[in-house]
């Protein structure tokens, strides 16, 4: 009976065993918790990037084509028509103009009819005249922030000589 | 013999040495994860910073001549009164923090008149970015 005793204490008890199990539960708990943390921080860190890259391509594509542009050919709450004078004959011909609007639910700002920034919505486009003689044009916009929306504007005064 | 026993597990130096080991790899793998997000985030900052100083800019082109130095020198917006393009203030988390200053100073280049304008942003009081154009009377 006293050898038999002996060989059992050579393995673990199962009070050792229960304690080692306990510990590792532990440890691996934090570690799950750590892995969830860290992954739900790079699809936060992912997502304000892409919300990033599209504020700054929109507002440098917009402000740029505004402040080009020689005249709006028109101008309305759905979009407006700008007008490049590529040729300097102060007429508006083929292909000189650039139309930047919206699709019917007021979301997705469309520029030339095929280059769309999806993410953009609730778009509103303000003017300090009518055409033809408008020469600012402010644009409203909502982006998505990590489930918050976010109201972003650009504006832009025409450089161009025509009118 | 029971002290014998005791001595076979490990001591609290071991131990010690053992969790600050731990502690110092389990830091080398998550700062960086940290630092990322406050890179993105800086980016973010400078980007909005960028936006409100052209945002004004172009505001202030759109002035008559005449006036933008009565208007606009010695110009400011604090915190939460950052207006838009409509004159209706900002709103949301991305604009908290910000404020804007603006100087204008008349200058002659020969004989033609100019206006310099800087507009200059700032987060939580300190200087972000600043943008400086000059203006001609030519509208």
């Amino acid at each position: 009976m006293k050898k038999r005793r002996r060989q059992c204490a050579a393995g673990f008890t199962l009070v050792e065993l229960m304690i080692a199990l306990l510990v590792s539960s532990v440890i691996l708990s934090a570690v799950a918790t750590l892995a969830y943390a860290t992954g739900s921080a790079k699809e936060a860190t992912d997502e304000m990037g892409r919300e990033q890259s599209v504020l700054r391509h929109v507002n440098v594509r917009l402000t740029d084509l505004i402040k080009r542009a020689d005249g709006v050919v028109s101008a309305s709450d759905s979009g407006f028509e700008l007008w490049h004078d590529m040729n300097s004959n102060g007429v508006v011909d083929e292909g000189e103009s650039t139309q930047v609007t919206r699709d019917s639910e007021g979301d997705m700002i469309i520029i030339n009819g095929t280059e769309t920034y999806t993410q953009c919505e609730n778009i509103t486009y303000q003017y300090d005249d009518v055409a033809p003689n408008t020469r600012f044009i402010a644009i409203w916009f909502d982006l998505d922030e990590n489930g918050q929306t976010q109201r972003h504007t650009i504006n832009a005064k025409l450089r161009g000589s025509g009118n | 013999m029971l002290r014998k026993r005791q001595q076979s597990g490990f001591t609290l130096l071991e131990a010690t040495m053992a969790m600050v080991l731990l502690a110092i790899a389990a830091a080398g793998i998550l700062l960086p994860f940290a630092n990322a997000a406050s890179v993105q985030a800086e980016g973010a900052k400078q980007t909005m910073a960028a936006t409100l100083a052209s945002e004004l800019m172009e505001k202030i082109l759109t002035t008559t001549y005449a006036d933008i130095i009565t208007t606009y020198n010695g110009y400011s917006e604090s915190e939460t009164s950052l207006l838009d393009a409509a004159g209706v203030a900002h709103s949301g988390s991305a604009y908290s923090g910000f404020s804007r200053t603006v100087t204008c100073q008349s200058a002659m280049v020969g004989s033609v008149n100019l206006v310099v304008v800087t507009v200059t942003v700032y987060y939580d009081g300190s200087k972000v970015t600043s943008v400086t154009t000059l203006i001609g009377d030519h509208q």
